[in-house]
């Protein structure tokens, strides 16, 4: 990959944001856990399971919104 | 052995692939090997990601290390891993981490338009190659043995090579006088070639005579500096010829617009290593 120094400029961005883009996921995944995921553990965790975790807590949260019970 | 009960919640290896190299050219004791001759790669964690995606640690080599200690444990020691090696562990920890499909952007030389594809990286392992070191060149009375690289070889020399053309481009923009910019345009361009002639002496294992066999990697850079110009042209071409069967090979695409087939060179860069962040 040969880039100029703009090029350079614009991945370097483009890796900080989405390293802080995983930590903020991290994050929140041991937010939704409630205790039952480390923030450790949460990083320790691979693409695909932080992607089902995710998708869960998507779910979950819908299913909050149509039964329209309290969410903490 | 590990005692931990927790073991079995650890993470899986989600693959099992063969090295090239069949495990050739690694130093005692950095390389695990199983009885099948596979190893097993494990996905990234989010920390690897991370990791992968810190540029110092990108720039000086320690990243790529990382994520190999972490994805694939029985490659003990990566720096000294040989580099016809490397394309296949990258390919396989983003098959482990993102699954074999690999989605990229393409231009058409004929029409220029821009078309997504879906390459599957297993046929791209499956094509993977090292080169043959087994085989020796005569080059007069001289009998030469090439050899493979390792990471830090050739992390070594990109990283000088980068600052050499970080030099020349900070040179060509400054206000510097003219006669003071060759003077440095020089002095660069010799580093450069000094820089490939220390490549090119690294790829050598040893050069052999009847009477004598030299593997010593200074002992063979002298004699680089000190040969004609056609020997070292020739050993060049034998490097290139050795390792064109373990080149990453460019995918031949047929244009959806307007059905012009053209070859994409592909590379395992930063550019195309991840998938999108969770």
């Amino acid at each position: 990959m040969t880039l100029d120094s703009d090029g350079i400029e614009h991945l370097v961005e483009k890796l900080d944001k989405e390293a802080a883009d995983i930590r903020k996921n991290a994050l929140q995944i041991t937010w939704h856990m409630r205790g039952g995921l480390t923030y450790d553990q949460a990083m320790a965790l691979g693409d695909a399971e932080r992607k089902l975790i995710n998708a869960i807590v998507k779910e979950h949260m819908e299913t909050t919104k149509k039964s329209g019970l309290p969410y903490f | 052995m590990n005692n931990n009960p927790l073991t079995q919640y650890f993470r899986q290896p989600a693959i099992h692939i063969r090295l090239p190299s069949n495990g050739v050219g690694y130093a005692s004791g950095t390389l695990d090997l199983t009885e099948t001759g596979e190893l097993p790669v494990f996905p990234m964690t989010a920390v690897d990601e991370i990791t992968y995606r810190t540029p110092d640690a990108l720039f000086n080599g320690s990243a790529v290390v990382d994520v190999i200690k972490s994805c694939i444990p029985a490659i003990r020691d990566p720096w000294t891993m040989p580099v016809a090696d490397l394309d296949t562990v990258l390919i396989a920890i983003r098959i482990a981490s993102y699954g074999s499909e690999m989605e990229f952007e393409t231009q058409c030389p004929g029409c220029n338009e821009m078309n997504n594809y879906a390459l599957d990286l297993r046929t791209v392992l499956d094509d993977m190659q090292a080169p043959d070191y087994n085989q020796t060149f005569r080059l007069g009375d001289l009998e030469i043995k090439f050899q493979s690289l390792t990471y830090s070889d050739i992390n070594r020399n990109n990283v000088s090579q980068f600052e050499q053309q970080k030099m020349l481009s900070v040179l060509e923009s400054s206000n510097v006088e003219e006669a003071e910019k060759l003077t440095q345009l020089g002095i660069a361009l010799k580093k450069i070639t000094a820089n490939t002639m220390v490549t090119i002496a690294q790829s050598i294992e040893a050069i052999r005579t009847t009477e004598f066999t030299v593997s010593d990697t200074n002992q063979i850079l002298e004699w680089l500096q000190n040969t004609d110009r056609k020997t070292y042209t020739n050993i060049n071409q034998l490097l290139v010829k050795i390792r064109e069967n373990s080149q990453l090979k460019p995918l031949t695409i047929t244009c959806a617009d307007c059905n012009n087939t053209y070859e994409q060179p592909f590379t395992m860069d930063m550019a195309n290593f991840f998938a999108d962040a969770s």
